[in-house]
C-alpha cells in the first residue's frame, strides 16, 4: 500500500515509453495526469469538507447539522452543487465584464497551483522544487490579485471595499507568514519540501519552533480570509465582500478556491510543522491526510468560536505584534543554531 | 496573560462539541409542550349555555355564535359556534370567562391552512342534539333537510337543466354540470345554497361556471 | 522544435501580448492587470532558465505586491470614467516624438543584444541556485546587500512620515 501511487506513476511512464514515446513527453503526460488527479482530489475533497464544516459547526452549537440527504447528510453538498449548477448565471450590466468573468478562474487556478509542491506521501510531490516553500508563499500571494479583480470588476461599493480589505489584510499577513516559516528553513537549511520533511524524522518542528507555528497559524488564518479574520467577507456590513455580485457556479468557484486554499495551507502546516507524511504503521499518504484533516478541524473550531475582529485591530495586530514576534523568532533561532553549533552539534 | 481568554473560549466550544444535541427533529419528533400551552381552541358543545360571555370578552371578535331560545324552559340553546382563528391572539380571555368551562386550548399547534375559509372553525349542532331543541325549530330543520335532499336528488338527475335555469343561460348550465359531475361535494354545497339563499347560489354558480369554461375552453360540455 | 522551444515561444508570446495589452488598453485597470500577466510571463521565462528563485521573487514582489500597489494607487486617484483613463494622445507632435523615442530605444536594445557576446559558463548551476545566491549575498556582497536594506528602510520611514503629515502647533 505504501508505494501504490508512486508505483502506478512509474508503471504509467514505463508503459508510455514502451509505446515509443520520448521520455520527456511521457513525463509531460504524467504531469497532466497528476494535474487531473489534483483537480479531482480538490473537488471531491470540498464536498466532504463543506459537509464536515457544517457538521462541526452544528456540533459546536449543539445542533445536528445536515442530516436529511444520505447517511449523516453526506450528500447535502452534492445537492448544493447541483443547485448552484442549475442557477442562472447573472452578470450585472454595469460590471467590467472581462475582469468580472476572469476573477473566479484566476482564483481557482492559483489555489490549485499551490498543490504542486506539497508532498502528499513518500516521494509523492508533483514537482520537488528546490525552492518549494518559497513557491508556496509567492504563488499564495497572487490570490490578492484575483480578489482585487473580483472587487473591482463587480463595480459595487461593497465588493470593492471587500476586495480592498482582503488585499490590505493579505499583504500585511504575508510578511509574518513568510517570516515564521523562515525559522524552519534556517534549521533545515533548505527550501525543498522533501528536505523539510526529512529533517523532522526525529522531532517535529512544532516542538522546535512553537512561536513560529503560532504566528504561522494566525497569519495563515488571516491569509485565508477565514474567521475570526473574515473581515473581507463580513456579512453584516459588506453582504459578501468581493463575492457579492457573483451567482451560481462563478460564486461556487470562489467558494471552491477558498476551501482549496484552506486544504493546501493545512497540508503545508502538516508538512512543515508536524512531520509531513512521516508516521508509524499507516501508509505515508494516509498520514498526511489524517494530519491535514486534524488541522482543518482546528481551523473549523477557531472559526466557530471567535467573533470577527475589527479591521484596524486586524491590521495593527499584524504590523505591531506578529511581525516583531516573528522577527524575534528568527533572531532567536539564529542565536540558538549558532550556540548549538559552537557546542559541537 | 494574553491569550488565556482565547483558550478558555476554545475549551468551551470544544466541550459543547461533545455534548448532546438539543435539536428536536420536529415533523418526526413532536416537541414536548408545557401543560398550559395554547394551541387550538376547543369547545365542548353540550356544555355551552350560549351565555355569550366569550364573544363579549374576545378583543378581536374571533368568536361568534348562534342560539335559539326555548320558550318552555326559557333557556338558550346553542345552534352553531364559530372560531375565526386568523384573528385569535391566544389571550385566553374566553377560556377564563367561560362559566361552564367548556372552552379550552389543546396542544395542536399545526393550524396553518391553504385557504382563509379553512382557518375558520365552525361547530354545527350535532345531529343527536337536534331533538333537544324546541319543536318548531326541529320541524323547520327537518323540513330544510328534506328540501336539501330533494334538491340534491334533482341535481344528480338533471343537473344541466336546473343549473341552466339558475344561471339563466343553458350553455353555462351545461358547462357547470359537466364540471360538477365529478365533484359530489361541490354539488351538494350548491344544493344547500339553492335551498337557503338563492342569490348567493346564483353568484357562486356563476363564478364556478366561468371558471369551468376557462379551464376547458374547447371541451365544452364533454364530461371529463 | 523541442519541448523547450515550444514552452519558450508560448511564454514569450504571452509576455509580448500582455505588454501590448498594457499599452493599448483604454482602461487603466486593464492595463495594470495586463502588467501582472507580463510579470508572470517573465517569471515563466526565469523558470525556464532554471532560475526558480528569481522567478518566484518576480512573482511575489512584482506580480503579487508591486502591481497591487499600482492598482491601489490608480483606484485612489481615479475620478473619471474607467473607459477613458488610458487614452491615446491625439496630437501629431507627441506621436512623432513618442515614435522617435521608442524606435531609438528598440534599435538600441536590439543592437546591444546583437553585438554583445553571450559567453556560456561551463559550470552547471543545477538546482542549487538558492544556496549559491545566499552564499553570495551574505558573503562577498554583504555590504551592498545591507546598504540596499537600509535604503528600503529609509524609504519606509519616509513614506510613514509623509503619510502622517506635520502636526499643527
Amino acid at each position: 500500500m505504501e508505494h501504490f501511487f508512486v508505483n502506478t506513476a512509474h508503471a504509467l511512464v514505463a508503459w508510455l515509453t514502451g509505446l515509443g514515446l520520448a521520455p520527456g513527453w511521457a513525463d509531460l503526460i504524467l504531469l497532466v495526469v497528476q494535474w487531473i488527479a489534483v483537480i479531482i482530489i480538490v473537488i471531491l475533497n470540498i464536498t466532504v469538507l463543506i459537509w464536515l464544516e457544517r457538521k462541526v459547526s452544528g456540533f459546536i452549537q449543539q445542533r445536528l447539522g445536515p442530516n436529511r440527504l444520505g447517511p449523516f447528510g453526506m450528500f447535502q453538498t452534492i445537492a448544493d452543487a447541483i443547485k448552484l449548477l442549475t442557477k442562472e448565471d447573472i452578470v450585472p450590466s454595469q460590471t467590467d465584464r472581462m475582469i468580472f468573468k476572469t476573477a473566479p478562474m484566476v482564483f481557482i487556478i492559483i489555489s490549485v497551483m499551490l498543490y504542486v509542491v506539497i508532498p502528499m506521501g513518500d516521494g509523492m510531490e508533483i514537482v520537488d522544487l528546490n525552492v518549494g516553500l518559497f513557491y508556496f508563499i509567492s504563488i499564495g500571494s497572487l490570490s490578492t490579485i484575483a480578489l482585487l479583480m473580483a472587487g473591482w470588476g463587480s463595480n459595487n461599493k461593497w465588493s470593492l471595499l471587500g476586495g480592498m480589505r482582503s488585499v490590505a489584510q493579505m499583504i500585511s499577513y504575508e510578511i509574518p507568514l513568510a517570516f515564521s516559516l523562515l525559522g524552519v528553513v534556517m534549521i533545515t537549511g533548505s527550501l525543498r519540501m522533501s528536505d523539510i520533511v526529512a529533517a523532522q524524522s526525529n522531532i517535529w518542528f512544532v516542538v522546535l519552533q512553537p512561536i513560529a507555528f503560532i504566528t504561522y497559524f494566525i497569519s495563515a488564518t488571516a491569509e485565508l480570509n477565514r474567521g475570526p479574520f473574515d473581515m473581507p467577507e463580513a456579512e453584516q456590513e459588506l453582504t459578501s465582500g468581493a463575492y457579492t455580485e457573483y451567482t451560481g457556479m462563478r460564486w461556487a468557484l470562489f467558494f471552491l478556491a477558498e476551501y482549496t486554499n484552506l486544504v493546501a495551507v493545512s497540508a503545508l502546516m502538516a508538512t512543515v510543522f508536524f512531520g509531513g507524511w512521516q508516521g508509524p504503521w499507516l501508509p505515508s499518504w494516509l498520514w498526511i491526510i489524517i494530519k491535514t484533516y486534524l488541522i482543518l478541524n482546528v481551523f473549523f473550531l477557531i472559526k466557530w468560536t471567535f467573533p470577527r475582529i475589527r479591521m484596524d485591530h486586524l491590521m495593527s495586530f499584524s504590523w505591531k505584534f506578529l511581525i516583531p514576534v516573528s522577527l524575534a523568532n528568527i533572531l532567536l533561532t539564529g542565536a540558538g543554531i549558532e550556540v548549538l553549533m559552537r557546542m559541537g552539534w | 496573560m494574553y491569550g488565556t481568554g482565547l483558550l478558555k473560549g476554545l475549551g468551551i466550544t470544544l466541550k459543547h462539541t461533545f455534548e448532546r444535541e438539543i435539536t428536536q427533529q420536529y415533523p418526526e419528533q413532536m416537541p414536548v409542550l408545557p401543560a398550559r400551552f395554547r394551541g387550538n381552541l376547543q369547545l365542548d358543545f353540550q356544555d355551552c349555555i350560549a351565555c355569550e360571555m366569550c364573544t363579549k370578552v374576545c378583543p378581536n371578535g374571533v368568536l361568534s355564535l348562534e342560539s335559539v331560545r326555548d320558550d318552555k324552559t326559557n333557556k338558550k340553546k346553542l345552534m352553531s359556534y364559530s372560531i375565526d382563528f386568523q384573528y385569535c391572539m391566544y389571550c385566553n380571555f374566553c377560556v377564563e370567562n367561560c362559566p361552564k368551562h367548556c372552552l379550552h386550548f389543546d396542544h395542536n399547534f399545526e393550524l396553518a391552512a391553504y385557504d382563509r375559509e379553512n382557518i375558520k372553525k365552525v361547530y354545527q349542532r350535532p345531529q343527536e342534539l337536534v331533538t333537544d331543541l324546541p319543536e318548531e325549530i326541529v320541524a323547520a330543520e327537518e323540513k330544510n333537510q328534506k328540501r336539501i335532499s330533494v334538491m340534491i336528488g334533482a341535481l344528480q338527475k338533471d343537473a344541466p337543466k336546473i343549473l341552466g335555469k339558475l344561471l339563466e343561460d343553458e350553455e353555462k348550465g351545461k358547462v357547470l354540470a359537466a364540471a360538477l359531475a365529478s365533484d359530489q361535494d361541490k354539488l351538494e354545497k350548491i344544493a344547500v345554497m339553492m335551498v337557503e339563499d338563492i342569490e348567493k347560489a346564483k353568484k357562486v354558480a356563476g363564478a364556478l361556471a366561468n371558471k369551468a369554461a376557462k379551464d376547458h375552453p374547447k371541451e365544452g360540455n364533454v364530461v371529463a | 522544435m523541442s519541448l523547450n522551444d515550444i514552452v519558450f515561444i508560448a511564454l514569450a508570446g504571452i509576455t509580448l501580448l500582455a505588454a501590448l495589452g498594457v499599452v493599448l488598453s483604454r482602461n487603466i485597470i486593464h492595463s495594470a492587470l495586463f502588467l501582472v500577466l507580463t510579470f508572470l510571463g517573465v517569471a515563466g521565462i526565469y523558470f525556464q532558465l532554471n532560475a526558480g528563485f528569481v522567478g518566484l521573487v518576480q512573482i511575489m514582489v512584482y506580480a503579487g505586491a508591486i502591481s497591487v500597489l499600482i492598482i491601489f494607487a490608480i483606484m485612489l486617484v481615479m475620478d473619471v470614467e474607467p473607459d477613458q483613463t488610458n487614452l491615446f494622445n491625439q496630437s501629431t507632435p507627441t506621436i512623432m516624438a513618442g515614435g522617435y523615442v521608442s524606435v531609438l530605444l528598440a534599435a538600441g536594445l536590439a543592437g546591444a543584444i546583437w553585438f554583445t557576446k553571450w559567453p556560456l559558463s561551463a559550470v552547471q548551476v543545477g538546482d542549487q541556485g538558492v544556496e549559491k545566491l545566499a552564499g553570495m549575498l551574505l558573503g562577498p556582497y554583504v555590504v551592498s546587500f545591507e546598504v540596499a536594506a537600509i535604503l528600503l528602510l529609509v524609504a519606509v520611514f519616509g513614506a510613514i512620515l509623509l503619510a502622517k503629515g506635520v502636526e499643527d502647533k
